[in-house]
């Protein structure tokens, strides 16, 4: 029987070498916070989950990018709740996220672990920067004055009932961060391409610098002014950051493409419909984001042509009145306007530009196994994601199939998201902000754009004046050369994503509040739409008494929107923040 | 060893070890003292001047003996005196017996007493032979039979036969057996006696399988349900967890969410409702170790039980706070050998089918509610003129046209075909087959059973075939090496394949989304009879996913029994289960006008995983039985130590160079690899003791100390207690009904923990991912992100629950009743934080602060009777209720969207409808509806909303409890008030069973495309229940103005209209059966049964018609699910 006894004290002490070693269990497919020593390994890998916060996906870039301004008409009023003016205050979420900022501020507290040499350290750190730069850049566009946060908090951290300090503030030290990542950034580098670099800073800090110098120039007088200091500060600052890259003179305009299936002198258009390997490596585009069918990345890119763009859009009237006649006038005085009865008509003779963003019968839209399809009729009529305006995007699409898709829905183009020419129209308007632009400074920049596409020259008049008049200038109280500096903006940057943040930092309220018109609707009567488009029926709530086609007409104002000024220019803050954080403020006008 | 082991467990274990210790010191100084019981052993007796009935009790309660005698043959009541040491059975029988004129046969444990003096008949003696079975015709082996009177008897062989000679025609035989009814048969003129033995009715004689043990169900005092392997036999059941749906009140069984009923796919269980808010699922446990109901073969259960209330489940700890499902396998029996087969086949039809409408009705449908959303006409006078000659006269032209837009395809759209889509997308009928073959028996020491099993179902899908296999093989063997020394094995291995459709991934919406979102005009086969890309037909058939498990577990379990009474078991169990799963999508292809394919999927690729779980589990445990006088006790301890891993590694290939030998080698694309693992390990100790007088007052007291990994260090232990007692009243002197066999009165209470949380919720982890949805130099590198928060409080959540019961047992035990009630409170679930303001930059982690009480009841009432030889019969009816409500929740503004104080689980808000707007001046005086629900103007046709808050508008309020708006709670999903009702009886040969269930009260909202068939989305449909829609000539109608357009959801808001009654009853199987007699075959065959049985015959149900109650929600919505199987089954049960 003692047998027994021993025998279980054996076989209880062999089952449970030790209790707590047995019950302690660590993960074993996953590092933890105390686990990461910021080797460059795992420096790059931190710095690498940022990308795919930049755009790029053209499904919603193309069409989504420039939505809520006056270059588009979606199809939903209400599309973006600032510019209809029918931003509700959210009872949560709503934006007001600093999920990323926690996330570099993680890595700025504890990268001095790493064992690695300062040079390696400094890389990634730049970027870091950048990213830290770009987000707060980010949540300042939509809600202006925030709380600058330096530390990861804790749920009992006093920063969490912190008041938010003045955007002028967060401005400065968003341009001061930038000024460290400059400093510490890579070049661009041709191995390490897609990477975040110096000029790339450089450009992103003339950016903000401008953003910020226009828009506390231009809201001075209203409830969104930054704290009054001297504006002129950023106006350098972006001056010189733009100088800066132009002065390195590593990149230049693209003006090489030729095809025989399209008109001369496509370059500009080619740049956004080029294949990744080819935009890599094309001398204007400072970072874009690059797609591949071998690592199966790709896009829905087709849907360019074979649809309106999500729930409906169309090209608005606005921005093709906006493009120069060939002779370098605006259509109001040119004796080469044709008028806009017809597609064909309001194309012709116009800046190069609009035939390379506005589809036009005839323009190729796919070229497949030797059979190429021509655009004919805009698809005012498909279900459910109609072409609202009659006027169809062609920058973005390209007709090219790559042979990996025979499917033909899918693309692997390039998608260049910080270009050459962004450098040079900052550069021209910082200057003419600052009251320096000559044409010294405008042949640098705005000519080198117009003669890539074989445009006149823009030349200087006096102080400010540019040798002519046109009645229908978007900011008649500003200069001439202002009013030609932004237009040649607009026509340049058109779908890019920068029309609706360049209207609120000037401070647009009556390009927001215009109708969104669309083209002439007579000019479709009888078309062999299918199904079909019955011009009548739509006339009825849809058209303006000019017979411009308005989807908005039956809203409020005889299409015009409704975008509030005292208070859709910022977003509002969500209920719930409020409450949890008493020192926090509503955005004026909520 | 011991040093280490002493110190590491000291602080926690030092009083539990030396209560261990205490016990065995005990034990064995017992066992030292009283020797052994067996045969072989020696007893030590000493009684002087007593009654040879009271020498012959000592006697039972020494050994495992007991005593068959007649009272009115042999005479107990002369005294005598016996004092003898270390004799053998026999010489103490010989000195106490046979000087008073008793004889006795010894026949394994029984002693048969018999009168000496008494002499068989003296005319015409003769022979008698035959054969003893049990009640389902299995041969009976050691039946004992006796001639009444006489010392003269047999016991039957190990088939059941017997010769007995020397009978006169006067003299009865006397069949017993061990729990059967004894039975007297006269001989007469019979020379072949064949006996069929009952087993003894359902009552006190019944034993209840317990957590680490048995115990006579009179003596239960926990809420234990329990049902033999009787109520899954001959079903045409994937798995066991089907089966017992209905069978144990209170044991709720649903088929899993996302692809309910999918081939292959196991059933999920819940015991007393809703555990926690986070989910959680009952222990099961077969032969005492962590099993999976849905892989085992059903035909190798023995018998269920379900330990439902704290005090039973409590001795299990931390996994056990849902409760605990038994499962005992089949064994062999000692001195038989059996091979049992059972085949069956089976023919499986869809029950329930929506009804959709032709394509014209569609048509016409489709333009009406195109007219009222003012849009243009979904169908042109030239595609409804087609569509008419189409279905007029099929062959007269094609199915579609050329698409306008783009002249080198076809078009779908515009298409005039006429598919039933529901029809074309599922089979008619589908096969099934099922074989066992079981071998079974054993010798005096050792028995074994082996079976096999194999399953193979056909499912539904018309395209893409799915097909789902398993093998089981079970081995039990238990030997028992020495009288003290039992050993016992148990080999496990399953192995199943699902091979079925892979859906593209689910992008183009799962099998059931696809049949719902066709359109009947939509051409299936273009004009040159290619599959249009529309019928999605080339997707189903292009991509395979092929899942095949194998399981191996391993149990092996030494049983020492020192003394009698004192048991040790060591058991060491090894499961590992294998998962190799794989998935191909090919390239596809749809068809152009010119008949040229091009392709629609170009993006062919291929998916590998492989995962191996392994689980080991040690338990050591010792139980004491103790008999003084009338006070009883039992006495367990014990402690278990299990880990569990899992490690998969898997990896992803695009762009295959061909679609025939889809491997990761044959990808051209960027490979993407991964893997995980995850691992857990319990610890933890137990203890049980019981106590009774008499069998008259009853209680148990449970605890077990439980530890986890899944719980930092100083947060890992909890100690769960458990206290239960009982009354049996019938026991008393006082009670006085004859007709009460057993009443029993049960109350317990104990609290539970639960561990079934994440593994490593309190570690920050960074996560790593692959591939990132940028490029960089020219590849995309892995990424890693921040890491959170986490708390480091973190700890179980603990279910308190109180039981009160009540067992009665009448009429001769026919009649069988009992009922509990309980209340179980769930406290310190995991719930959300407390809200911080967003600058914190990531999640709060949760804690645990929520709160929740279930309420129920279980009744179960069975009627079992023998009305007489020819005929017997058994009905059984449950009746089970839970409804749980939430009592702490962290939501301060009792937002509706999600748990607040007070919410009952299941509460469905909604507004109530007056009707549908029918008059002008209704519309004009009616609450005005449109600022909040729809900014579109209502018309004649649509809902009226009742204006519950008496303000001006229709609206939903801010959402909150004190402000929901004009809602309202208008229904609750909560299935209450489950029944199950089982009848069986048997006539000549002939069975027959019949198995009902359902549920009585139970709301669900549908909406959505199966319920509304217009629902203003890409695709709608249109069913013969929504073309009782309103206009102008048809006001009487159920549903509202369609609307072609995202108007129309205004009139489908969750209403009370519209809400669905859900509760129903199924015949859920009926089975007739006849067992062939035996006569006919030569002896070989044992037995022989034929079936027929229908399973999901029936049902009644409230619910509309296009759903199946039990199919409600599907992973794409409503209704999409894989539908309920109605099936036919013939078989065959042959024992040899």
């Amino acid at each position: 029987m003692k047998i027994f006894l021993f025998a279980i004290v054996i076989i209880t002490s062999l089952s449970i070498v030790s209790c707590e070693e047995y019950l302690d269990i660590q993960p074993k497919d996953t590092i933890t916070d105390k686990g990461l020593s910021f080797s460059k390994n795992e420096m790059e890998m931190y710095c690498n989950q940022y990308y795919t916060s930049l755009p790029g996906n053209l499904t919603s870039w193309v069409w989504e990018s420039d939505a809520a301004s006056d270059n588009d008409v979606p199809a939903n009023y209400g599309w973006n709740g600032l510019t209809f003016g029918t931003q509700t205050v959210p009872s949560s979420g709503g934006g007001w996220s600093f999920t990323q900022i926690r996330s570099v501020n993680f890595f700025l507290e504890n990268y001095s672990k790493s064992a690695e040499p300062l040079s390696i350290q400094q890389k990634y750190l730049g970027e870091i920067l950048f990213w830290k730069a770009y987000f707060y850049f980010n949540l300042m566009k939509n809600f202006g004055d925030l709380p600058w946060l330096t530390k990861t908090l804790d749920v009992d951290s006093p920063e969490l009932m912190g008041e938010r300090v003045s955007r002028s503030v967060i401005a400065d030290s968003i341009l001061s961060i930038l000024d460290e990542s400059i400093a510490m950034l890579p070049l661009k580098s041709q191995t390490d391409i897609g990477r975040i670099h110096k000029d790339l800073a450089l450009l992103f800090k003339a950016r903000v610098a401008l953003y910020e110098g226009t828009w506390e120039k231009y809201h001075a007088g209203d409830a969104f002014k930054g704290d009054g200091r001297d504006i002129n500060r950023f106006f350098v600052q972006a001056k010189e950051a733009a100088e800066a890259v132009i002065d390195g003179e590593r990149y230049s305009l693209y003006h090489e493409y030729a095809d025989p299936a399209l008109p001369e002198g496509f370059s500009y258009w080619r740049l956004f419909s080029s294949p990744s390997n080819e935009i890599r490596t094309n001398p204007e585009v400072l970072l874009a984001k690059e797609y591949s069918y071998a690592l199966n990345l790709v896009y829905w890119g087709q849907q360019i042509r074979t649809s309106g763009g999500p729930d409906g859009h169309g090209i608005s009237k606005s921005l093709v009145d906006s493009y120069l006649c060939r002779d370098g006038k605006p259509t109001a005085t040119s004796s080469l306007y044709l008028g806009d009865e017809t597609l064909e008509n309001v194309t012709a003779n116009r800046d190069p530009r609009l035939i390379m963003t506005v589809l036009t019968p005839g323009m190729p839209i796919k070229i497949f196994k030797g059979v190429t399809d021509t655009f004919k009729l805009p698809l005012l009529t498909l279900t459910p994601w109609p072409n609202t305006t009659g006027y169809q995007t062609y920058k973005w699409l390209s007709p090219f199939i790559a042979n990996e898709d025979e499917s033909g829905n899918f693309t692997s183009n390039g998608v260049p998201l910080f270009r050459y020419a962004e450098v040079l129209l900052i550069a021209a308007e910082a200057n003419a902000e600052l009251g320096t632009c000559t044409q010294t400074v405008l042949d640098k920049t705005i000519n080198e754009l117009r003669t890539r596409v074989g445009m006149p020259k823009l030349t200087l008049t006096g102080q400010t004046g540019v040798g002519f008049t046109d009645p229908n200038w978007d900011f008649p109280s500003l200069s001439p050369l202002m009013n030609e500096i932004r237009r040649e903006r607009r026509v340049e940057l058109a779908f890019e994503g920068f029309r609706t943040d360049d209207l609120f930092r000037w401070a647009a309220t009556d390009l927001l509040q215009a109708s969104r018109l669309g083209s002439k609707i007579e000019q479709w009567r009888g078309k062999p739409f299918s199904p079909a488009y019955d011009v009548d029926e739509v006339s009825k709530t849809k058209k303006n008494a000019a017979g411009y086609i308005s989807p908005y007409f039956d809203k409020i104002g005889e299409g015009k929107i409704g975008f509030d000024p005292t208070k859709n220019y910022l977003y509002p803050l969500p209920i719930d923040q409020l409450v949890l954080n008493k020192n926090l403020k509503q955005n004026p006008g909520y | 060893m011991i040093p280490g082991f002493y110190k590491c467990w000291k602080s926690k274990l030092f009083v539990f070890m030396r209560t261990v210790l205490f016990f065995i010191v005990i034990s064995i100084s017992q066992a030292l003292a009283l020797s052994s019981f067996s045969q072989e052993s020696r007893l030590n007796l000493n009684i002087q001047n007593e009654t040879i009935l009271k020498i012959l009790d000592r006697i039972e309660d020494q050994t495992d003996f007991y005593f068959m005698f007649d009272a009115t043959v042999v005479n107990l009541n002369q005294k005598t005196s016996i004092n003898c040491k270390e004799q053998s059975i026999e010489e103490i029988l010989n000195k106490i017996l046979i000087d008073h004129g008793i004889s006795y046969t010894i026949v394994d444990r029984q002693i048969a007493l018999t009168n000496a003096n008494s002499k068989a008949g003296s005319q015409q003696s003769k022979t008698i032979s035959g054969r003893v079975t049990d009640s389902s015709g299995v041969p009976l082996p050691g039946v004992s039979i006796v001639i009444k009177g006489t010392t003269q008897g047999i016991i039957t062989d190990a088939n059941g036969q017997y010769t007995l000679s020397n009978v006169s025609p006067d003299a009865t035989l006397v069949f017993s057996f061990v729990g059967m009814n004894t039975q007297e048969i006269r001989v007469g003129n019979q020379s072949d006696m064949n006996v069929m033995m009952e087993e003894k009715a359902v009552g006190i004689e019944d034993v209840v399988v317990v957590g680490y043990g048995t115990q006579k169900k009179a003596n239960l005092t926990g809420a234990v349900g329990q049902v033999s392997s009787a109520v899954l036999e001959n079903r045409a059941i994937q798995n066991a967890g089907q089966g017992l749906q209905g069978t144990i009140a209170n044991l709720n069984v649903t088929t899993n969410p996302g692809d309910p009923g999918k081939i292959g796919q196991g059933a999920s269980f819940q015991v007393r409702g809703v555990g926690s808010i986070n989910g959680g699922s009952p222990l099961v446990l077969i032969d005492g170790v962590q099993g999976d109901l849905n892989q085992i073969n059903p035909n190798d259960i023995d018998n269920i039980s379900v330990l439902k209330d704290a005090a039973s489940a409590s001795i299990y700890g931390a996994r056990a706070s849902f409760g605990v499902i038994l499962i005992t396998t089949k064994n062999g029996k000692a001195n038989t050998m059996t091979v049992s087969v059972n085949s069956s086949v089976s023919t499986n039809e869809i029950t329930n089918y929506p009804k959709v409408v032709n394509s014209l009705t569609y048509a016409e449908v489709m333009n009406d509610a195109s007219q009222n959303a003012g849009i243009a006409d979904y169908f042109g006078q030239e595609q409804i003129d087609r569509i008419k000659q189409y279905i007029d006269n099929p062959g007269s032209i094609p199915t579609t046209v050329v698409d306008p837009t783009d002249p080198s395809k076809w078009s779908y759209a515009l298409g005039n075909d006429n598919i039933n889509y529901m029809k074309i997308y599922y089979k008619d009928h589908m096969l099934s087959q099922k074989h066992d073959i079981a071998v079974s028996g054993g010798s005096e020491t050792t028995d074994y059973r082996f079976s096999f099993g194999y399953l193979d179902q056909d499912g539904v899908y018309s395209f893409g075939q799915d097909v789902f296999n398993r093998y089981n093989i079970l081995a039990n063997v238990n030997s028992k090496l020495k009288k003290w020394l039992s050993l016992k094995f148990q080999t496990m291995f399953n192995k199943g394949k699902i091979n079925e459709p892979y859906e593209y991934a689910g992008s183009m919406g799962n099998y059931f989304h696809t049949a719902y979102t066709r359109q009947p005009h939509w051409a299936f086969y273009d004009p040159n009879g290619n599959p249009m890309w529309t019928s999605q037909k080339q997707y189903f058939e292009g991509a395979r996913r092929i899942t095949k498990n194998d399981e191996i577990k391993l149990t092996g379990e030494i049983i020492v029994e020192p003394i009698s009474g004192w048991k040790i078991n060591a058991r060491l169990s090894y499961d590992k289960q294998v998962e190799d799963g794989s998935a191909h999508e090919a390239k596809l292809y749809a068809w152009n006008v010119d008949n040229t394919p091009y392709e629609i999927y170009s993006n062919s690729s291929y998916t590998k995983s492989y995962s191996a779980k392994e689980y080991k589990n040690f338990e050591l445990f010792s139980s004491y039985d103790k008999k003084i006088g009338g006070h009883s006790f039992t006495a367990l301890v014990g402690m278990q130590a299990e880990d569990y891993g899992l490690s998969s590694v898997g990896g992803y290939v695009p762009y295959l160079v061909t679609d025939e030998i889809p491997s990761l080698n044959t990808g051209t694309g960027k490979k993407n690899t991964w893997d995980d693992i995850d691992e857990w390990s319990n610890a933890g100790f137990f203890g049980r003791i019981n106590y009774n007088y008499n069998e008259k007052y009853l209680v148990e007291l449970n605890a077990r100390y439980d530890a986890t990994s899944k719980f930092p260090d100083g947060k890992r232990w909890g100690f769960f207690p458990s206290v239960s007692g009982g009354w049996n009243i019938s026991k008393e002197n006082f009670f006085q009904i004859d007709q009460i066999d057993l009443l029993k009165l049960r109350a317990s209470y104990g609290s539970l923990g639960n561990q079934q949380v994440s593994n490593y919720l309190f570690f920050s982890t960074v996560p790593i991912s692959a591939n990132l949805g940028w490029i960089i130099g020219g590849d995309r590198p892995n990424y890693i992100g921040a890491p959170g928060l986490v708390s480091n409080n973190l700890t179980w959540e603990t279910a308190n629950t109180l039981d009160f019961g009540l067992d009665l047992q009448s009429l001769n035990n026919r009649l069988n009743f009992s009922f509990d009630w309980y209340s179980r409170k769930t406290i310190d679930m995991v719930g959300p934080a407390n809200a911080v303001p967003g600058v914190l930059g990531t999640s709060v982690p949760s804690t645990n602060n929520a709160d929740m009480v279930t309420h129920g009841f279980e009744l179960t009432i069975g009627w079992k009777d023998k009305v007489n030889k020819d005929f017997s019969y058994n009905v059984q009816f449950n009746l089970a209720d839970y409804s749980s409500k939430i009592t702490k929740y962290n939501n301060p503004n009792k937002l509706l969207s999600t748990y607040y104080e007070g919410y009952k689980i299941g509460d469905i808000w909604g507004y109530e409808t007056v009707g549908i707007i029918q008059t002008d001046d209704q519309l004009e005086n009616m609450t005005d509806q449109r600022t909040y629900i729809n900014n579109n103007p209502w018309h004649k046709g649509d809902i009226e909303y009742r204006n519950l808050n008496n303000d001006n508008v229709i609206s939903p309020g801010s959402s909150t409890l004190d402000d929901p708006g004009d809602r309202k709670v208008i229904g609750n999903s909560t299935p209450r008030y489950s029944v199950g009702l089982i009848f069986d009886c048997e006539w000549k040969g002939f069975d027959f069973n019949m198995f009902w269930q359902g549920v009585l009260k139970r709301d669900v909202w549908l909406g959505d495309i199966p319920f509304f068939g217009i629902t203003g989305s890409w695709t709608q449909q249109v069913y013969e229940t929504t073309t009782d829609y309103w206009t102008s000539t048809n006001t009487d109608a159920y549903f509202a103005r369609p609307y072609a357009s995202s108007e129309t959801t205004k009139n489908q808001l969750v209403q009370t209209r519209f809400l669905q009654d859900a509760s129903y009853v199924r015949l859920k199987n009926i089975q007739i059966g006849y067992t062939l007699p035996q006569n006919i075959f030569n002896s070989k065959i044992q037995k022989m049964r034929i079936y027929v049985s229908g399973e999901n015959l029936f049902y009644l149900s409230g619910i509309d018609e296009n759903f199946d109650p039990e199919r409600v929600h599907g992973s794409w919505g409503v209704g999409k699910t894989y539908p309920l199987l109605r099936t036919f089954t013939a078989g065959v049960n042959i024992q040899f």
